[in-house]
């Protein structure tokens, strides 16, 4: 049952993690309990079921965690980054078509339109994607999300024009961040490898597939007739959202050492905190661990 | 007998406890030092838009003290750390500190102009450990939530960690660092800090 797709995703998410054993349980206790929780409502079982599988799923996972730390007892640079040449390659790529292209474009649509507009366009977006968010709210169950976030869309889309104005957000209902890559996530898919994507940037291999999900179920895909509408919708979208970058470029722009591995870190940090909803499982800074080895 | 150990017991806790009220809490130290940032950028604008470079010294005087940047050092290097010489340590604490100081007052002029609201939430943490949880609301788009880890020393709470929407500034530069030295060693990591540094203006 449950226990087979915690039992896949162990050994690559935790090791890279946690080196000792203490966190090692931790976090094999907290994927259990994740997954745990997923498929409670489908199974229905008894409290003792319940106990014990959980039992289980740690017994396995640090059984796992311990075979995986076995093959790799030689730390590898980056356990998530199995395809850095890839990589770094395609983030090369990305670079350049970004400061040919992308970016000057993003520059000028901030230049050109004044900062009113360019808000309601960000709504605009962010209303359709809604749905997306929605949609995942009832992925993982989290029905008091999918309420708050099925009103933001109703009063956005009615009294916000169209999602013009985001007049939910005033009202109590913030926006929420939900998509397929998360459900995975939620459901024990491990991340697997880091992976830069062309032109959209970093990305996992769980997240790619998410991306997938996240592209047929937003309105701009099914909601419109022609796909010239759809693309040119697309890409209104991209511009729109490298142009919320550049402010944080301006201030990381120098400071970035090797703008990769910054890039990369960041991203696999953000999606965690995103899967966790905000508060990760166990303490990221641990004084009585070995200096030599602190969690990530 | 039992009688003066009870009473010895009692002062203890009772000076403990004394000691305790003088130390300012972390929620505090955070929403102080937020209010006085804010403050001085106001009041210092005209200046500030005259000549950014400013914003350091305000950084410096206001920010500076509650943050441990040696525990900062120590763990962004970790493996590195232990084998570097004394002189080493400060010289790299003194430049990454610089660095840090250098993005936080960009990020500050950058989005002073929006209306910053720090809303402070539960703290999560026991004795000398702490998570301070802060939410920064933008005029559009989602809000930022910023988590100060903080321990407590000798000088109160000082920040050792900050981690805007989940991404942790350490752990961040702990993996490009460790690259770096790994291939080029830890001067030469010192002397790019320390060029960075040079060229971005005042410190």
């Amino acid at each position: 049952m449950s226990g087979a797709v915690p039992v896949t995703i162990l050994p690559g998410s935790l090791s890279r993690y946690e080196r000792t054993r203490a966190h090692a349980m931790r976090e094999a206790r907290a994927w259990g309990k994740i997954v745990f929780r997923q498929f409670r409502p489908s199974l229905g079982v008894s409290r003792l079921m319940n106990i014990l599988s959980r039992r289980f799923l740690t017994a396995a996972g640090v059984a796992l965690l311990l075979v995986g730390c076995a093959s790799t007892s030689e730390p590898s640079r980056d356990e998530q980054d199995s395809l850095e040449s890839y990589n770094r390659a395609m983030f090369a790529f990305n670079d350049a078509v970004d400061k040919a292209l992308f970016k000057p474009v993003a520059k000028a649509y901030r230049r050109i339109l004044p900062e009113p507009i360019t808000i309601s366009i960000g709504n605009f977006f962010s209303n359709l994607n809604d749905v997306v968010v929605l949609l995942n709210d009832l992925l993982q169950f989290k029905l008091h999300l999918a309420a708050m976030d099925s009103s933001r869309i109703v009063f956005n889309t009615t009294f916000g024009v169209a999602g013009l104005f985001d007049v939910a957000s005033r009202m109590e209902l913030p926006k929420h961040n939900e998509d397929f890559g998360q459900t995975l996530g939620y459901w024990g898919f491990g991340n697997g490898p880091y992976f830069v994507l062309p032109f959209l940037g970093p990305s996992t291999a769980r997240d790619a597939i998410g991306l997938v999900g996240n592209f047929f179920t937003n309105p701009i895909t099914w909601a419109t007739d022609s796909d010239a509408v759809a693309w040119g919708l697309w890409g209104l979208d991209l511009i729109n959202r490298r142009s919320d970058l550049l402010r944080i470029e301006r201030v990381l722009a120098e400071d970035q050492i090797d703008p990769y591995s910054f890039q990369r870190s960041a991203y696999l940090q953000m999606r965690r905190n995103l899967v966790y909803d905000g508060n990760p499982p166990a303490p990221d800074f641990d004084f009585d661990a070995d200096p030599d080895n602190p969690p990530q | 007998m039992k009688r003066v150990i009870a009473l010895g017991l009692l002062l203890l806790a009772l000076g403990s406890g004394a000691i305790e009220a003088a130390v300012k809490p972390p929620q505090d130290v955070i929403q102080d030092t937020s209010t006085r940032m804010i403050d001085a950028l106001r009041q210092n604008r005209a200046k500030l838009d005259r000549d950014p470079g400013q914003i350091y010294g305000l950084v410096n005087q206001i920010v500076l003290p509650n943050f441990d940047f040696e525990l900062m050092s120590r763990w962004v290097l970790g493996r590195a750390w232990q084998q570097a010489s004394p002189d080493q340590r400060r010289r790299f604490t003194e430049e990454f500190r610089t660095l840090l100081v250098r993005t936080y007052a960009k990020a500050l002029l950058e989005y002073s102009d929006e209306d910053l609201r720090l809303l402070p939430q539960p703290t999560v943490g026991d004795g000398s450990e702490a998570t301070v949880k802060t939410e920064v609301r933008l005029k559009a788009g989602r809000p930022i939530q910023i988590n100060y880890s903080m321990h407590l020393n000798n000088d109160g709470w000082k920040v050792y960690d900050v981690k805007v929407d989940g991404v942790s500034l350490v752990t961040n530069y702990r993996s490009t660092f460790a690259s770096q030295i790994r291939a080029s060693g830890m001067d030469s990591v010192i002397a790019d800090l320390q060029q960075r540094n040079n060229a971005q203006g005042p410190r």
